[in-house]
Parts: C-alpha cells; sequence; structure tokens
C-alpha cells in the first residue's frame, strides 16, 4: 500500500508544475500589445537570420506566425474568451489543434469557414456521417462525450477541446478533469451550437475565438435574414389566433412539453403547442388528447428511433408519404382538422434537431401561413446554407429527403 | 481430535490455498504488465515503461524527444496508470464485498446487486443527473449514488436489527428495494431528455473511465481499512455460516456482527460503484470461483476471492480497452462475457465430477 500512496504523490508532484500564464509571442517591450512595429521587427530580423546571414536572436518561426494572427485578428493584444458556460479564458496564441467532442460545433465551425485542418480530432458521430462531413474522414475517433476515447483525445495533442456547455454536463466536466490530468496545458470552451437562443452569440464568440469574423457575420447575416422574415411576419398575429400545432417525435404519441427544444422552435414558426402545458420535456400523451385539442397542424419528425430513412444520405421520400398516411389512419384521427385538412407535414431530425433548426423553422412558418410566406423558399434557404455555408457539393433537387409533402 | 488423515488433507488444503493466492497474485502482475501498455495512444511498449519510471524519478529518466512529443508520460499517469491500480482495487473491494455478503446471509444469490444497493446507486445518479439535485454540489452524480447505495443498506440494516429479520427476510427486503428503486430511475428516465437518459444508461454500464488519482486514493484507503477488520473477524463469518445457533453457542453476538459485517461490505461497495457505476457482477461470481477451488474458510477466502476480483476486473478492463480498436467497452459489460461463461463452466465441471 505504501506503493499506491508513493505513486499518488509522485504523480501529485507531476501535476503541480503547469505552465506559468503566456505573453503574447513577439511583443518585445513586454505591455502585452503586439504593435505593428514590433511585428514588423521581428519579421524583418528573422527574415535577416534567414537570408542575410544577420545575428539578431529572431523568434521562432511559430511564433512568428501566431505573432501575425494576433496582431491581425485581435488587434495584438491576448484575447479574453467567455464560451457559453460563463467561463472566461485568455489566450495569447491562436488556437491550431483542437479537439471537437460535439458534432454540431463542426458544422457551426464550417459555417463560418474554420479550415478543417485546424480540427484534430472530432466525435465518432462525426465520423459515422461521412456524406455531411466528407473532409472529417481519417481524423482521430474521440468516442463520444459518454464514452470518451482519452487515450486518442491526448495523443492528437490538442491545444484546445471543444466540449457540449449545458447537455451532458458531468460527462464534460469528468472529459475536462481527466485531460486536464493527463495534458494541463489543454484549454477548455464549451458551446451547444443547436439551442436558437444562444446559437448567433455561439457563432459570433467562435468567429472571435478562431480569427473567422468576417465567416462568422456573413453567417449571421444570412442566417439572421430567415429568422428576422419569419418573426416579423408572424409578429402581428394576436396569440389567440396562432395556428394549433401537435409536434410528433419519432416514437409515436411522444410530443414536446412545456421549454423543450421542439417547443420553442413551434413558437418562432409562430405556432401554439397543444401540449405547452405540460412539465415534462419529451411527455407520451394520450391519443385521446390530441383528438380532443384538435391541432390545425400535425408535424411528425423522422430520422431517428425505428424511423431512420431520409436525411443526407438517403434520397427515397417514399417512407415519408407512409409515415403521413399512418398518422392519416389512426382510429378516429379523420376527426382532427389537421389530418381532415391535409395539414399533416414530415421533417426530418437534420433540419430541425441541430444547428439547421432555422430551415426547420422556415418550413413549419410556411406550413402554419402559407399566406403570409409566399416568397419564403425554405429549400432554396437550405441549398445555400449547403452550398455557401458549408461548402458542400451536394444538390437538394437530386439528394436527400427532408420534408413531406415536398 | 484430528486424526492424521485429517491432519494431512488440511495441510495439503493449506498448501492448495497457498498456491492458488501465489498463482492469482502472479497472475495480477502479469496483467497489470499488459494494462499499462494497452491503449489507442499506440505507444510502443517500452515507451510505456519508461514513462512509469520517468515519473517516478523525473531527474534520473532521460526521455527521449519522441515520448516528449506524444506526452507519453501524461498519458500513462494520468490516464492509465490510475485505471489499472482502480480496477485491481475496485474488483478486490467488490469481491469481497460479496463474499462476506454471501457468507453473513447464507445465500449464494446474495451480491449488491440482489440487495439493491447497487439499483440505489443507479438511482441516486439518476437524481443528479436527470433533475440536477443532489447533496455534494460538484459531485453531484457521486455524492448521490454513494448517499442513496448507503441508504438502501441502512432501510436493509434497519428492518433486520429492529424486527430481528433473518437472512430470508433480508434478502427479499433487499429485492424489493432493488425493484423499488428501479422503479424510481425508470420513471426519472421517463422524465428525462434523450441526452440525459443516455447518460443515465452509461452510468448504468459501470465503467472505469471516470477513475483519478484523488478517487484511486480515497477508494483505497477504505478497502485498506475495512480489508483487516474483515480478516480479523473472519471466524465469526465462519462460524455465523454453520447457522445462528450455533455461531451464538460458539459465543459470536449474530445479531451485532451481522450488522457489522453488512455494513462494512455496504460500505465498500458503495465507495466504489458511485465512482464506476454499477459494477455488481464480481461481487456475485468471485466467491463463488473462489470458493469452488478452495473451499469456504473465510480466513482465506476472503483475501483469495478478493484477488479473483481484481483478476476479473483488470482483464476484463485490458479486453475492453482491446477489443474494438479506438472504443472502450465499458467494463461493466466486459466482465459479464468474461466472467459468466467461466463461471457456468465451473460449475458443469463440478456437477461432472
Amino acid at each position: 500500500m505504501t506503493h499506491k500512496l508513493l505513486l499518488l504523490v509522485c504523480c501529485i508532484f507531476l501535476l503541480a508544475g503547469t505552465a506559468a500564464a503566456e505573453t503574447v509571442p513577439c511583443d518585445s517591450d513586454g505591455d502585452g500589445t503586439l504593435t505593428a512595429s514590433e511585428l514588423a521587427t521581428a519579421i524583418l530580423d528573422s527574415l535577416d537570420a534567414r537570408f542575410m546571414g544577420g545575428t539578431v536572436e529572431v523568434p521562432s518561426s511559430d511564433d512568428l506566425r501566431d505573432a501575425a494572427f494576433v496582431y491581425e485578428h485581435w488587434d495584438g493584444r491576448a484575447l479574453t474568451i467567455t464560451d457559453s458556460s460563463g467561463r472566461e479564458t485568455t489566450l495569447s496564441r491562436p488556437l491550431r489543434k483542437i479537439a471537437v467532442f460535439n458534432s454540431d460545433t463542426i458544422e457551426m465551425m464550417r459555417s463560418i469557414g474554420v479550415e478543417s485542418d485546424r480540427v484534430v480530432g472530432v466525435s465518432k458521430y462525426t465520423l459515422e456521417d461521412p456524406t455531411y462531413f466528407p473532409e472529417y474522414r481519417g481524423k482521430a475517433n474521440l468516442g463520444s462525450t459518454w464514452a470518451p476515447d482519452y487515450e486518442q483525445a491526448a495523443a492528437v495533442r490538442p491545444d484546445a477541446v471543444f466540449l457540449y456547455a449545458t447537455i451532458s454536463q458531468s460527462s464534460c466536466d469528468e472529459i475536462e478533469e481527466t485531460l486536464s490530468s493527463i495534458d494541463p496545458g489543454i484549454r477548455f470552451f464549451r458551446f451547444d451550437s443547436y439551442r436558437p437562443t444562444a446559437y448567433a452569440d455561439e457563432v459570433r464568440t467562435m468567429g472571435a475565438l478562431l480569427g473567422k469574423e468576417e465567416g462568422a457575420e456573413r453567417f449571421l447575416a444570412f442566417h439572421g435574414s430567415v429568422m428576422d422574415t419569419v418573426a416579423g411576419r408572424i409578429a402581428s398575429i394576436p396569440a389567440d389566433e396562432r395556428v394549433s400545432v401537435y409536434l410528433e417525435n419519432w416514437d409515436d404519441y411522444k410530443s414536446a412539453g412545456n421549454g423543450s427544444g421542439y417547443d420553442e422552435k413551434i413558437g418562432l414558426a409562430g405556432g401554439r403547442n397543444i401540449f405547452a402545458d405540460t412539465a415534462v420535456e419529451y411527455p407520451a400523451v394520450d391519443p385521446e388528447a390530441v383528438i380532443s385539442r384538435n391541432p390545425d397542424v400535425i408535424v411528425k419528425i423522422v430520422g431517428a428511433g425505428e424511423l431512420v430513412f431520409g436525411g443526407y444520405g438517403d434520397d427515397d421520400p417514399a417512407p415519408f408519404e407512409e409515415v403521413t398516411r399512418a398518422i392519416e389512419d389512426r382510429p378516429v384521427w379523420d376527426r382532427i382538422d389537421a389530418v381532415r385538412d391535409g395539414r399533416v407535414h414530415v421533417i426530418h431530425s437534420d433540419v430541425i434537431g441541430g444547428p439547421e433548426y432555422f430551415i426547420g423553422v422556415a418550413y413549419m412558418a410556411k406550413w402554419f401561413y402559407p399566406d403570409l410566406f409566399p416568397d419564403l423558399d425554405p429549400r432554396a434557404v437550405h441549398q445555400q446554407y449547403l452550398s455557401e455555408f458549408q461548402r458542400l457539393d451536394y444538390d437538394l433537387e437530386e439528394h436527400g429527403a427532408f420534408v413531406y409533402p415536398v | 481430535m484430528m486424526t492424521d488423515f485429517g491432519r494431512q488433507e488440511y495441510a495439503r488444503l493449506t498448501e492448495k490455498r497457498a498456491l492458488f493466492i501465489a498463482a492469482l497474485i502472479l497472475i495480477l502482475a502479469a496483467l497489470v504488465g499488459v494494462a499499462v501498455t494497452l491503449g489507442s495512444a499506440n505507444l510502443p511498449v517500452a515507451d510505456s515503461y519508461l514513462a512509469i519510471l520517468a515519473g517516478l524519478f523525473p531527474e534520473a529518466v532521460d526521455l527521449p524527444d519522441r515520448m516528449v512529443e506524444s506526452n507519453a508520460v501524461g498519458i500513462v499517469w494520468g490516464w492509465r496508470l490510475h485505471r489499472v491500480l482502480f480496477a485491481i482495487v475496485a474488483g478486490f473491494g467488490l469481491a469481497i464485498a460479496g463474499t462476506v455478503m454471501q457468507g453473513v446471509l447464507r445465500n449464494p444469490l446474495a451480491s449488491p446487486f440482489t440487495l439493491g444497493i447497487a439499483s440505489a446507486a443507479s438511482c441516486g445518479a439518476s437524481v443528479a443527473i436527470i433533475l440536477g439535485a443532489g447533496f455534494l454540489s460538484g459531485y453531484l452524480v457521486i455524492g448521490n449514488a454513494f448517499l442513496f447505495a448507503m441508504l438502501a443498506a441502512g432501510a436493509i440494516y434497519g428492518m433486520a436489527r429492529l424486527k430481528g429479520m433473518g437472512s430470508e427476510t433480508m434478502i427479499l427486503a433487499g429485492i424489493a428495494l432493488m425493484y423499488l428503486f428501479s422503479a424510481v430511475t425508470s420513471f426519472l428516465q421517463y422524465l428525462g431528455t434523450s441526452e440525459k437518459v443516455q447518460e443515465v444508461v452509461f452510468w448504468m454500464f459501470g465503467s472505469l473511465d471516470k477513475s483519478s488519482w484523488p478517487k484511486l486514493g480515497l477508494v483505497t484507503v477504505v478497502v485498506v481499512a475495512v480489508v483487516p477488520l474483515l480478516l480479523w473477524r473472519a471466524w465469526d463469518l465462519n462460524a455465523l455460516a454453520e447457522g445462528d445457533e450455533t455461531a451464538k453457542s460458539l459465543g459470536v453476538p449474530v445479531e451485532r456482527s451481522m450488522a457489522g459485517f453488512m455494513l462494512a461490505a455496504s460500505l465498500v461497495t458503495a465507495v466504489i460503484i458511485c465512482f464506476t457505476g454499477t459494477i455488481g457482477f464480481i461481487g456475485l461470481v468471485a466467491p463463488h470461483i473462489t470458493r469452488m477451488v478452495i473451499g469456504a474458510d473465510h480466513r482465506t477466502l476472503i483475501p483469495a476471492s478478493g484477488l479473483v476480483g481484481a483478476v476479473i476486473l483488470l482483464g476484463a478492463d485490458c479486453l475492453a480497452r482491446t477489443v474494438i480498436p479506438g472504443a472502450i467497452i465499458p467494463v461493466g459489460i466486459m466482465t459479464a462475457f468474461l466472467g459468466i461463461p467461466f463461471f457456468v463452466y465451473l460449475f458443469m465441471r463440478r456437477r461432472d465430477a
């Protein structure tokens, strides 16, 4: 047993030697700000040393590269970033080797133009979706938040690890604790990258963090134009005239209660969730309750559970139609207005669950109020998102199945 | 009075026990040697050992550049080593807890699972994960799991002491508690979002992923404190195994020592599974395997089944980390895959004889 104690003590000593506070590279006067002349001197000195046989002590090429980034993107000063968990981190160098446990964050990073070579490891879910994340094929597999592969994560020597902010909190805390005991130099950042209320802020923060401010603004302009159009036009509808909506996920009769993500998205699209009074986030509801609450529109989500079809990797729309028929054929459901008026819609979780939620909101807004949105083309929004922001060679005319009826 | 034959027989048994324990220690040492070299970081075998030395004697070892580059010392010391040691301590602790429970209750089915302790821990963890409620801020999951496990043990125990319950009734009460806590867990899962439910499910698989040096220290302290106590009272367990009347006539205070043993076993179990999730299976199987080989004398049964538990858990963890490259199968699943066939094999063989 003394042996184990000895190991313990040694380990504590081992961990004690964490790095001291860093300073901005090439900040030769040490005032915390890298000025144009400091950077110029550093560059000239190193050119001199390399080509003219100069003998002044010069910064390494890594230092020089990092200094140029800090000067260009952060005004020559260390940057303090507040992530979605409220934690502040100060960086004096750019992040070049990032391990990302959250697929939604990978997508958000791509939206603002972060190059895939700055990512050294991704979650197994990112790797399992080569149609959507082709450029991440072959990256180190970090496992999942619930079953992380610590050795792999440490072996790729990341300078930063991105984790979820509000879901799987205890698992993510656990990952932070373990990884920093392996390598105390790793910085951690928390982003959800799928929650509508936080999405725009997260995009902006990510832009500043990774030096993609312009990409972030360009994406936010696009995203904002969709969300603002919808919000602006539904604002005029009084609460009691809003379309009532029954939302069902991939499990039959499993709806969305108060405060759930889907409840929020129905609200964003101008609908009134008929089960918004349920405190359980994802309640299993009584079919009779749906009949008696008589929704104007039914929205069914597919793409998970037993209804795995559609999305980016599957072009066949037939199962969507089957699902619609099955809902219409439920006993006595022909009395529901939504069924009688042919307003049963099926949507794939890819365009409503994650960072593409705004596409789903556009679809739903158009379903709820077709007269208000004659000019809104959700599919064109989707295509623009894929081509311009995800930089994917993917044609929605030919591939994928996301909604029914189209 | 012992006959010569009996004496010989006993000497042979003693020898067999010593051999068995020695063999287990050798196997365990070999497993440790293998385990520290396994992992998805793909460090060369020599680097793993050198990293251990470098951690112990930072001055004496001159690290080659490739090891600085791969952070071999960080990986081995920050991750592998405490995990390996944790597997040993946890396997040891769970196995002796199971041995003691089976001995006290004179029932081969007694284990942290059947007594509701494991499902109480799962229930506590679910409360923390899904409702975000708990008693030990910062360590909600661990704190709740421990507290609920002790609560279950206390409940069984309170009933037993107050009402003078026999061992069968105690087991029945345990099974009832298990169903109650499982129902609460299911209800919480019904309330929770799919992410949280998944987190609960992963917690319940039982895994060594959550090990760390401080946790290892804590578990070691508890196990090290409890084992000598149990060994010291091992005769009482032998007497209890013969029945309450026999034990009483031999001067064993039956109710009090049952209470003590159950408390010790529950404490060890709770302190381990609150960190690992439910790896209850070892507590059931290790004592059986050991008893089949060296008999039911608790003086040797306790340490030997502890070693068997350590070997099973460490072996299972080695496999769990290597069977699917790049993925770690939760060790709770792996122990069952590994232990049950072996257990059944031992059973069948004994029946044949």
